[in-house]
């Protein structure tokens, strides 16, 4: 284990000596206490070089105290907890912590890869563009994987997270963005006109950069009640009416969450008022070799002496642009390190270049004469000024606006209706001007609750313009002189040199100048180089800063995990099952299930020892020869009632039902406004003003939507009501010769006579002795057939009974598959109602009623779906009873060529048919109609098929003349 | 973007379901054609006000008539589409 070389005595705040922790860093051991994090930890152990570069594989350091680290991305923790990509400076040291570097091969030090710097002409500005244009395949083969493995940064560990992660929504009066002096003094003020508050903070701790002398302010807000305080929360996008997405690191400062807890918790926060409060970042200037690994922004050399007990090296020279660096020199010289220069730029002096490989080693001074001067010294500490974070504000639409006064683009709008902007945003950068501030925000806030524009906002507002007004911030961002590279954006490797070349190539917007140069487009989103480069572009195209202006700022703020995105909608939880009454007697009988949307529906219910198609035959036979039994639970099934339902189902259905009788079920279909067949489904008359729907199981929620609509928009006049009962009733189809003789078991009490009951009659009657039911007469197989809906906790019982009192029919079970045979034999359309057919392509023109108007009937008259030449519905069977072919096959005339133009239509529904001993189908053919009896092709070359030749037949299969219906 | 719902309240995006225009009106049973194509197909795409239909899905089912800013989301109001709809709130 190695000594913390750079660690003072003495100084730390943040830290618990008492507490020593032992983590690596690329297989090597090191030692930390409680409260570092770990780019302080590595710093204090004298770790300089912790990352390459994203494209030149440029050695480089730790360069801010902040999340928004443009440099030093590492990997952490291993196996399937490995996390790629996370800034040094966010990592809150735990014991055992595993940490890797990034990007580099072999090793950190000795990366193959940083012969790219050699080619660095090649990776200029727009170089994608320019080297990888031509020829196009070389693409996908050789530029892309080559530059992957070249700028690819952290790995995925390949495996299941083995965390969770939750979603929360939440709503609080007045949320604070930003727990630093002025978002603290800002939720205080709120908090104590009784709002209810949520302060939120990326930050583990309350206070900003320097907390000191805050811990009275931060305890008292704690104590509040009605305050809520997320730290460790960083608040990523600001959406439509003041909601906010936030992500909560729960249990990242942890080896493993803790029982119970998700790694990471995605907050949904809707707040009446926002104050934001979200700071500042310091920016760079741009000197030569100024990425070099010990180069650091000056507040982060401060913070890391103060917070962390850590020196940044031992003779430090300081580059500024203002004052903000004045504490720096004293807390260096308090801390032992010697200040080998500060060159300040208002007197003309500047860094020409840093000198040193993977670590600083001196740099040569610039003075205002001209005249260079070359110092020995192992960190360089800069500040180029500080940018208000206006990113949250830029996501909402606001474009910010240059200060001269301030060198800052700040928000354009201070205030908004539901927004107050306080402290280093709002160009404030002393601690009690913020502190005053923050209290005029947070009680303006708290006023606006009670009435919108009861706060008066003058001194609030003049606040901020005298603190601009008095502003006079010096204009500088780059060295005049010098060779060496001289870096924009750190994480995209993006140079002054880059922009300079975009400028004469002709970009002029500060848009297009970002994506041909990549910069600031990287995880941290230029919040420590844009500036930089827009003052390149105002230079090199001689217009002001504010003429440039910023690019746009969409969410998130910061990267965001997926995890959180995903939240707990994964595995099983993305696709929840649908489970229909029946399910668990399906699970004992043996059945196979398949997933039909969300539902899992029982296949097929195979005997011992027999294959898929085997079971499907047996159970088709049994319903053709005597009696079998489905469950129908997932059709759609609507309650409806009104004295005006027959004028609303005239409207929705294309034929009638003005007509249809109590104790009448009928086959209804519906049409979308278009022309086009959106459903079809039976409706029966149950009493004067009682209806029971049902629909396709698949559109069972897109009906109702069209029926809501069609209520509450179309005809609002009319007295109906209805209600979804689709997980109110289960459905079981008990169809066959012998149908009759099971149900007058079941139901003893009702007459089931073809007389008493026939085709297509309805009834409301009991079963199982006095189970309430609902019984149709209704056929989808072609037998005698009636479907039987019993409250869902009955369908079980009643396909007990069913098996029970049908035994000695030999009663079988059949599933969807051999309901589709069935029918398919009947000729039934089903998959053929597909969103592209209309009620005459199905062979359905006796459903559209010419007494009335209805949803659909207007365009369905439209030339283009009146069109002899359509494909419509047709069966298909083969020359040769054995040949198969599948749904989706095309259809060609014979001996017509293989082309596009020979397309005559395509297989909706195949079959083997155990009834006709054949292969069968349902197709949609051009003039299908007029060409029964032609011998046709069936050509399926996506699955190498030979052609198959077949004769147009009429759909219609199976008893065309719907006598077994009626037995 | 949150919608007022007449009979919810205050409710999230994800709880309602986007339809359209609510200004155009079913043409009546003998309109000519190009009524018809006019209703079902053609849309303006205004860059401000707009009403339009939505449905609390999630909710309590209510078609809803929203006017809604397309620049700014802004909605000022959302009222039932039914008659007695007009209480918003």
């Amino acid at each position: 284990m190695t000594r913390q070389t750079h660690r003072l005595n003495g100084t730390g705040r943040r830290l618990d000596r008492s507490k020593p922790i032992s983590f690596t860093f690329d297989g090597k051991r090191y030692s930390g206490f409680e409260g570092d994090t770990l780019a302080s930890a590595l710093l204090a152990n004298g770790v300089r070089l912790v990352a390459r570069s994203f494209k030149y594989h440029r050695p480089r350091g730790i360069f801010t105290c902040d999340p928004h680290e443009p440099s030093a991305l590492v990997q952490l923790r291993s196996g399937a907890r490995q996390e790629p990509n996370i800034p040094a400076t966010m990592v809150e040291l735990f014991d055992g912590l595993e940490t890797a570097s990034q990007n580099r091969w072999p090793s950190l030090r000795y990366d193959l890869l940083s012969v790219n710097q050699l080619f660095s002409p090649f990776f200029a500005a727009g170089f994608y563009y320019k080297t990888f244009k031509w020829p196009a395949k070389f693409w996908t083969g050789l530029y892309e994987p080559v530059i992957r493995r070249a700028a690819g940064m952290g790995r995925l560990s390949g495996s299941i997270d083995p965390d969770t992660y939750e979603k929360i929504h939440h709503h609080c009066d007045i949320l604070v963005i930003g727990g630093g002096a002025a978002g603290l003094s800002a939720a205080r003020a709120a908090a104590q006109g009784g709002a209810r508050v949520t302060l939120v903070e990326e930050h583990p701790r309350l206070g900003g950069f320097d907390s000191t002398g805050l811990e009275q302010d931060i305890a008292e807000l704690e104590a509040l009640e009605n305050v809520r305080i997320l730290p460790r929360t960083m608040v990523f996008g600001w959406y439509d009416n003041n909601t906010f997405g936030a992500v909560e690191q729960v249990s990242d400062h942890l080896p493993v969450p803790a029982a119970h807890q998700p790694r990471q918790r995605m907050w949904k926060i809707v707040a009446s008022q926002v104050v934001l409060a979200t700071g500042a970042h310091e920016r760079s200037l741009v000197f030569g070799n100024n990425d070099r690994p010990g180069v650091m922004l000056a507040s982060a050399a401060e913070r890391y002496l103060r917070d962390y007990g850590v020196r940044p090296g031992s003779r430090a020279v300081i580059f500024t642009t203002n004052d903000s660096t004045a504490g720096l020199a004293k807390a260096l010289g308090a801390a032992g390190v010697t200040v080998a220069a500060v060159a300040d730029a208002r007197n003309g002096d500047e860094i020409e270049t840093v000198h040193g490989r993977t670590a600083v080693t001196g740099v040569t001074l610039r003075h205002k004469d001209g005249s260079r001067r070359k110092l020995d010294c192992d960190a360089v500490c800069v500040s180029g000024g500080w940018n208000p974070a206006v990113q949250l504000l830029a996501q909402r639409g606001q474009k910010p606006r240059w200060s001269d006064g301030l060198q800052a683009f700040l928000p354009q709008d201070m205030a908004g209706a539901d927004f107050l902007c306080t402290g280093s945003l709002a160009g404030l950068d002393d601690r009690d001007d913020c502190l005053t501030h923050g209290r005029m925000a947070g009680e303006a806030a708290g006023k606006r609750l009670a009435a919108p524009d009861s706060a008066n906002l003058a001194d609030y507002h003049s606040y901020l313009e005298a603190n601009e007004a008095r502003a006079a911030n010096f204009a500088y961002f780059e060295t005049s002189a010098g060779k060496s590279k001289k870096f924009i954006d750190l994480q995209h490797d993006v140079t002054a040199a880059d922009v300079s070349l975009a400028t004469r190539e002709g970009y002029r917007s500060v848009e297009h100048v970002k994506r041909y140069t990549t910069l600031g487009m990287a995880t941290d989103q230029g919040k420590t180089s844009n500036i930089h480069g827009i003052a390149a572009m105002s230079k090199a195209l001689d217009k002001p800063m504010g003429q440039v202006g910023t690019t746009g700022f969409r969410p998130p703020y910061r990267p965001v995990s997926l995890g959180a995105l995903a939240g707990r909608s994964r595995g099983r939880h993305w696709r929840p099952i649908l489970r229909t009454p029946l399910h668990g007697w399906v699970e004992d009988k043996g059945g196979v299930f398949i997933e039909s949307g969300l539902w899992h529906r029982s296949q097929y219910f195979p005997k011992p020892g027999e294959t898929m198609s085997q079971a499907i035959s047996r159970e088709v036979q049994a319903v053709r020869s005597s009696v079998g039994f489905c469950d129908v639970s997932t059709l759609g099934k609507i309650d409806l009632q009104g004295p005006d339902a027959p004028a609303f189902l005239d409207g929705v259905y294309s034929n009638g039902f003005a007509k249809l009788p109590v104790g009448k079920s009928r086959y209804g279909l519906m049409l979308r406004e278009d022309g086009i067949v959106m459903d079809d489904g039976t409706v029966s008359r149950l009493a004067e003003d009682h209806y029971f729907i049902t629909t396709t199981s698949a559109e069972s929620d897109s009906v109702i939507s069209h029926l809501e609509y069609c209520l509450q928009v179309l005809w609002p006049e009319l007295d109906v009501v209805f209600a979804d009962a689709g997980e109110d009733w289960a459905g079981i189809t008990l169809a066959g010769p012998r149908a009759r003789d099971v149900l007058a078991r079941i139901a003893p009490e009702l007459d089931v006579s073809n007389a008493a009951l026939p085709f297509l009659a309805a009834r409301e009657c009991t079963v199982l002795d006095g189970v309430p039911a609902r019984l149709f007469r209704i056929s989808f197989s072609g037998e005698l057939a009636y479907e039987i809906y019993v409250p869902s906790p009955y369908g079980r019982p009643l396909a007990e009974a069913l098996e029970r009192e049908g035994a000695e029919f030999g009663i079988t079970p059949y599933g969807v598959e051999a309901l589709d045979v069935l029918r398919i034999e009947k000729g039934h359309v089903s998959s053929e109602l597909n969103k592209f057919t209309t009620a005459a392509d199905l062979g359905l023109s006796m459903m559209m009623s010419a007494k009335k108007d209805f949803v659909g009937r207007a365009l369905s008259s439209r030339p283009g779906l009146t069109d002899p030449d359509r494909e419509v519905v047709v069966g298909l069977k083969p020359l040769d009873p054995s040949h198969s072919f599948r749904q989706g096959a095309h259809i060609t005339a014979r001996g017509a060529p293989l082309v596009p133009e020979s397309d005559d239509g395509y297989i909706t529904s195949a079959a083997w048919s155990p009834t006709l001993k054949s292969h069968i189908a349902i197709a949609l053919v051009r003039r299908g109609r007029e060409r029964l009896g032609e011998v046709v092709e069936i050509i399926d070359p996506l699955h190498g098929e030979d052609p198959v030749p077949a004769t147009i037949v009429s759909h219609h299969f199976y008893d065309p003349e719907n006598a077994r219906v009626r037995s | 973007m949150r919608i007022p719902c007449p009979l919810c309240g205050d409710r999230p995006l994800e709880e309602f379901t986007y339809r359209g225009d609510a200004t155009l009106t079913r043409p009546a049973a003998d309109a000519p054609m190009e009524a018809w194509v006019n209703y079902v197909y053609l849309r303006d795409n205004p860059k401000g006000p707009h009403r339009e239909h939505w449905r609390h899905a999630q909710g309590c089912g209510s078609w809803l008539v929203v006017d809604r800013n397309t620049v700014t989301h802004e909605i000022t109001q959302a009222i039932q589409t039914r008659p007695g709809g007009e209480v918003q709130r």
